[in-house]
C-alpha cells in the first residue's frame, strides 16, 4: 500500500521479550525498518513522548500499565492522541476488544496472527488515516 | 433542563453523520459509532420501548468489530436504518414508527438473524514460524518463560496466604496469558493448550466465580510443575534435533474441570469478601509459608480492583546481554590486567627512569583495576532468585510433613557471582531439607514444649568482608548431641570414652556418611548427607559451620567466596617455578630451627611447630623441580590446613600475595594431583595453583 510509510517508528509493547521479538520479525517482514521496543505502557508513553512513533502495536496484558490503559493514556494527551495503535489480544477476550474499540484502538489483531493478518490490519488503519 | 433535547438532537446528528461514513473494516469508525450509541442510549434510559433497538444496534456494531458477521453490508444498512428510526422518533416521538423504514429494519434484523456466522476462525493458519526455523528465538523463551513461572509460583505461595489479593490473581493470570500468546506464535500446541487451561481457571478467580483454596493453588502448582516438564522436553528436542514428547494432559484438565464445577455455585454471590480477615504482612522481604490443608481460610475474592500491586515491585530499566559475552569481558579484563603489570615490570621501561611515564603507568595500573572490577560485578546477580526456588520447596515440605513453618528471606538483594549462583543451589536445598525435616517439630510437639505451634525458618544473606555469608536458621528443636554421640561411636568415629566439646559433638555431623534421623524419610533420605554439603562448599572454597542450642534451634552458616574467577594466593618460588597457595587454607609461614625437623620411621619427614608435629611436604620433589634435598632450615615451611588437618609445605620463598585470576588447564592436566588450575602472574610467567584437598591426600611419606 502507497499509503503506508515503511520508515516511520512502531512502537511494539509487550512485557514478555519472546514476544516482542515474534512481532518484531513479523513487522520486519512486512517491511519495516524502524521498530522500538517497550516492556509495558509506562515505558512506551516515555519513548512515545521523546520520540515520532508512527504507529503502537501493543499487548493487552502486561503488569504495571496494561494496554487499554496505555490507549486511553495516549488518546488523552492532545500531543499523542492522533498516533494509530493497534491492540494484540488473545482469541475468545471480545470483551477486551470491545472495550478497546470503545477507548478508540485503531485496530485488534488476535493472536497467532500471520504476517498477512497483521498488514492487512495495519494497512486498513492507514487507509482510513488517508481518506480523513 | 432546556439544553437536554439539544444535546439529544446534536447527539443524534453525530451520529446519523457516523453511520453515513461507516464501514466495516473501520474498526476505529465502528468504535466512536458504538460509544456514542452509548452516551444516546443514556441520555434516553428512560424511553423503555427504544431499549431493544439500542441493544440491537450495539449488537451489530459489536459483532462487526469481532468480524461475526459476513454479510457487512446488510449489517451497515441496518445500523443506518436504526439510526434513521431513532431520528424519526425524536421527531415524531412515536414508537414503533409506521411505514417502509421500520419494515426495511425488521427485514434486515430478520435476514441478519438467520446469517448468524461463525465467528472468525480463531484457528488461523498457523504462524510462518516453526519451531526449527529459529532456535534463537525458542532459545530465549525457554529462560523467560522458567522465569516466568517461577514468579508464578511464588505469587500462587503468597495468594494462598493473602487470598484476597485481587492483583496476586491478576499477577498470575497474565504470565499464563502470555505464556499461552508465545506458545501460539511458536507451535507449542501443548504448552498453549496447558497455559490456556490454567488462564482460564484463574480467569475465574478474578471474576469472582471461583475462591482461591488450598486445592486450586495446588492444582495451578501442578501446572507450573507440568509446564517446566514441558520446557526441559522442549530445550532437551531442540539440543538433540528429535520431536516434542507428548504429555498426556488429560488428567490435569479433568482436576481443573472438576474444581470449577465443584465451585460453580459459588458464584451466584457476587460480594464482599467473606470470613475472617487474617493478619497479613505484607513486607514483600517476607514470603510466609502457609499452614497445612484446610487452614487457609477460604476468601471470597472481592471484586474491587486494587491499582497497586504487592506483588509486582518497580524494575530499574536494563539491558540483557548474553552470558558468554559478559565472560569473554571478564576474561579479557584479567588478560589485561596481567598484561599491564607485565608493562609495568618490564626491566626496559623501567630502565627508563620517566618520572610522567611512572605517572602515566602508575594511572593506567588504577584504570584497569577498576575496569577489571566492574567487568567482574556485570556478573553479579541477586540471590533473591535462588532464595524464593525455596519458598514452593518449603510449602511442599511443610505440608507433606504436617508441619506449620514461616519462612522469612532476608538479603535478597545480597549479589554473587552468577557462577556461584547454580553451584549453592543443591547445597542450599539440602539445609533447607535438613531444617524442615529434622529441625522443626510439628504443630504439637511445639505445644507441648510451649513454642509457638508455627516454626520460623530464616534465611539470610548479607556480605562480610569479601565473601557473602549465607544463614538457614530454624527455631526447632536443635541437634540430638547423645543420638549423635551414640552414632558416631557406632560408625568408629570417634572412640568410646572420648570426651568432646559440644561444638565437635555438632560438627560430626559433617562426616562422610553420617545421618541423624532415626528413619531414612522419603525428603531427605536420598543418599545425600551433610558430608557432601560440606564437600561442596569445601570445594567451592567456602566454609561451613552449625551453631545448635538444644531445643532452640540450629543455624548453619555459609561463608562463600563472591565469584570462582578470583582467588587471593601466596605466591612461593619452589626452584624456578612459581605456585600459588589459597590464602584461605595457610595458617603460618615460618623457617624451623634445624631442631624442629624429625625423620620418622614409617611416617617419614615432620616439623615441629609449636610443640606440635605435622608431616612435611616437600613440593621440589611433588612436582620434579629445584633441589630436592635442601634442608627445611635453608628454606621456609608455610602450615596449610584443609579440613582440620595441617601439613608443612616446604618452598623456598615467598613473592607476595595477590588477587590470582584463575584459568583452566585444560584437560590434558585434568588428572594431575594437587592442582587446581594456573595463572599468569604479573612477570608473564605460568603460575600453578595448589588444590590443598588432593595435596593433603597425598601420603606424605610417599613424597
Amino acid at each position: 500500500m502507497e499509503n503506508i510509510n515503511y520508515r516511520m517508528k512502531v512502537l511494539v509493547v509487550d512485557d514478555f521479550a519472546t514476544m516482542r521479538k515474534i512481532v518484531r520479525n513479523i513487522l520486519k517482514q512486512i517491511g519495516f525498518e524502524d521498530i522500538s521496543e517497550a516492556e509495558d505502557g509506562n515505558a512506551a508513553l516515555r519513548l512515545i513522548k521523546n520520540e515520532q512513533v508512527g504507529l503502537v502495536v501493543t499487548d493487552w496484558n502486561m503488569p504495571n500499565m496494561s494496554g487499554i490503559d496505555l490507549l486511553r493514556e495516549i488518546r488523552q494527551n492532545p500531543q499523542t492522541a492522533d498516533i494509530p495503535v493497534l491492540m494484540v489480544t488473545a482469541e475468545g477476550l471480545k470483551d477486551n476488544v470491545l472495550e478497546a474499540v470503545k477507548a478508540g484502538v485503531n485496530n485488534y489483531v488476535v493472536k497467532p496472527f500471520t504476517a498477512e493478518v497483521l498488514q492487512e490490519k495495519i494497512e486498513t488503519i492507514f487507509k482510513k488515516q488517508a481518506c480523513a | 433542563m432546556s439544553t437536554e433535547p439539544q444535546k439529544l438532537a446534536a447527539l443524534l446528528e453525530q451520529l446519523a453523520l457516523k453511520v453515513v461514513m461507516l464501514e466495516a473494516d473501520d474498526v476505529q469508525g465502528l468504535g466512536a459509532f458504538l460509544a456514542q450509541l452509548e452516551e444516546l442510549q443514556a441520555q434516553v434510559a428512560q424511553v423503555q420501548e427504544l431499549a431493544p433497538l439500542f441493544q440491537r444496534l450495539t449488537e451489530v456494531g459489536q459483532r462487526l468489530v469481532l468480524r461475526e458477521i459476513t454479510a457487512a453490508a446488510q449489517a451497515l444498512e441496518l445500523l443506518g436504518q436504526g439510526v434513521d428510526l431513532l431520528q424519526r422518533w425524536h421527531r415524531e416521538r412515536e414508537w414503533p414508527p409506521v411505514g417502509e423504514a421500520w419494515e426495511h429494519y425488521l427485514q434486515l434484523s430478520y435476514e441478519l438473524g438467520l446469517q448468524e456466522e461463525a465467528p472468525e476462525s480463531t484457528s488461523q493458519a498457523p504462524a510462518e514460524l516453526h519451531l526449527w526455523d529459529d532456535p534463537e528465538l525458542v532459545a530465549n523463551f525457554l529462560p523467560e518463560a522458567r522465569e516466568h513461572l517461577e514468579g508464578i509460583e511464588t505469587r500462587l505461595v503468597y495468594l494462598e496466604q493473602h487470598p484476597d489479593d485481587l492483583e496476586a490473581v491478576n499477577a498470575i493470570f497474565r504470565p499464563f496469558h502470555s505464556l499461552k500468546g508465545v506458545a501460539g506464535f511458536l507451535n507449542l500446541a501443548q504448552i498453549q493448550e496447558l497455559s490456556h487451561e490454567a488462564e482460564w481457571l484463574l480467569d475465574r478467580v478474578r471474576t469472582g466465580q471461583l475462591l482461591v483454596t488450598a486445592e486450586l493453588v495446588n492444582l495451578v502448582l501442578e501446572v507450573v510443575d507440568l509446564l517446566r516438564e514441558m520446557l526441559a522436553d522442549l530445550q532437551e528436542a531442540l539440543t538433540e534435533g528429535r520431536e516434542l514428547a507428548v504429555f498426556d494432559l488429560a488428567p490435569l484438565k479433568a482436576k481443573i474441570a472438576q474444581l470449577s464445577a465443584g465451585s460453580a455455585a459459588l458464584g451466584a454471590q457476587p460480594g464482599k469478601a467473606q470470613g475472617e480477615p487474617q493478619a497479613l504482612e505484607t513486607s514483600p522481604s517476607k514470603v510466609e509459608v502457609p499452614p497445612p490443608e484446610g487452614k487457609v481460610a477460604p476468601l471470597k475474592v472481592a471484586e474491587a480492583g486494587h491499582p497497586a500491586s504487592a506483588a509486582e515491585a518497580a524494575v530499574p530499566e536494563t539491558v540483557k546481554v548474553s552470558l558468554a559475552k559478559v565472560d569473554n569481558l571478564v576474561d579479557l579484563m584479567g588478560e589485561l590486567v596481567i598484561v599491564q603489570s607485565q608493562v609495568r615490570q618490564n626491566r626496559k621501561i623501567s630502565e627508563l627512569a620517566d618520572q610522567k611515564l611512572e605517572r602515566d603507568l602508575a594511572q593506567m595500573a588504577r584504570i584497569t583495576s577498576e575496569l577489571q572490577k566492574i567487568s567482574m560485578s556485570l556478573r553479579m546477580v541477586p540471590i533473591g532468585a535462588t532464595f524464593r526456588k525455596m519458598v514452593r520447596l518449603v510449602r511442599d515440605l511443610s505440608r507433606k510433613m504436617g508441619k506449620d513453618i514461616d519462612l522469612r528471606l532476608e538479603g535478597e538483594d545480597t549479589e554473587i557471582d552468577r557462577s556461584m549462583v547454580d553451584a549453592i543451589y543443591d547445597p542450599l536445598v539440602h539445609l533447607v531439607r535438613n531444617s524442615v525435616d529434622h529441625g522443626l517439630e510439628t504443630p504439637e510437639e511445639r505445644r507441648a514444649r510451649g513454642k509457638p505451634p508455627t516454626g520460623r525458618l530464616s534465611l539470610r544473606a548479607f556480605h562480610q568482608g569479601g565473601d557473602i555469608i549465607i544463614e538457614i536458621e530454624d527455631d526447632g528443636r536443635g541437634l540430638n548431641r547423645e543420638a549423635i554421640l551414640a552414632k558416631a561411636a557406632d560408625r568408629g568415629l570417634v572412640s568410646a570414652g572420648q570426651t568432646l566439646s559440644p561444638e565437635k559433638i555438632d560438627h560430626l555431623i559433617f562426616e562422610p556418611g553420617f545421618s541423624t534421623a532415626a528413619t531414612v524419610t522419603e525428603i531427605s533420605g536420598r543418599g545425600v548427607g551433610l558430608d557432601v554439603v560440606k564437600q561442596t562448599i569445601t570445594r567451592l572454597r567456602g566454609k561451613i559451620d552449625i551453631q545448635s542450642r538444644p531445643g532452640e534451634g540450629c543455624r548453619f552458616l555459609l561463608r562463600l567466596p563472591l565469584t570462582l574467577a578470583i582467588i587471593d594466593g601466596l605466591v612461593v618460588r619452589v626452584g624456578d617455578e612459581r605456585y600459588i597457595i589459597p590464602t584461605v587454607g595457610v595458617r603460618e609461614t615460618l623457617r624451623p630451627e634445624p631442631k624442629d625437623y624429625f625423620t620418622v620411621k614409617g611416617q617419614g619427614e615432620l616439623i615441629r611447630v609449636r610443640e606440635q608435629l605435622m608431616p612435611l611436604l616437600r613440593l621440589h620433589r611433588l612436582f620434579g623441580v629445584g633441589d630436592p634435598e635442601v634442608h627445611p632450615s635453608e628454606a621456609l615451611v608455610m602450615v596449610v590446613e584443609h579440613e582440620g588437618e595441617k601439613r608443612a609445605l616446604l618452598v623456598d620463598d615467598i613473592l607476595g600475595k595477590q588477587e590470582i585470576v584463575i584459568k583452566s588447564l585444560g584437560h590434558f592436566f585434568k588428572n594431575h594431583k594437587g592442582v587446581a588450575g594456573g595463572t599468569i602472574l604479573g612477570d608473564g610467567r605460568v603460575g600453578l595453583i595448589l588444590d590443598l584437598a588432593s595435596l593433603l591426600r597425598l601420603d606424605a611419606g610417599a613424597v
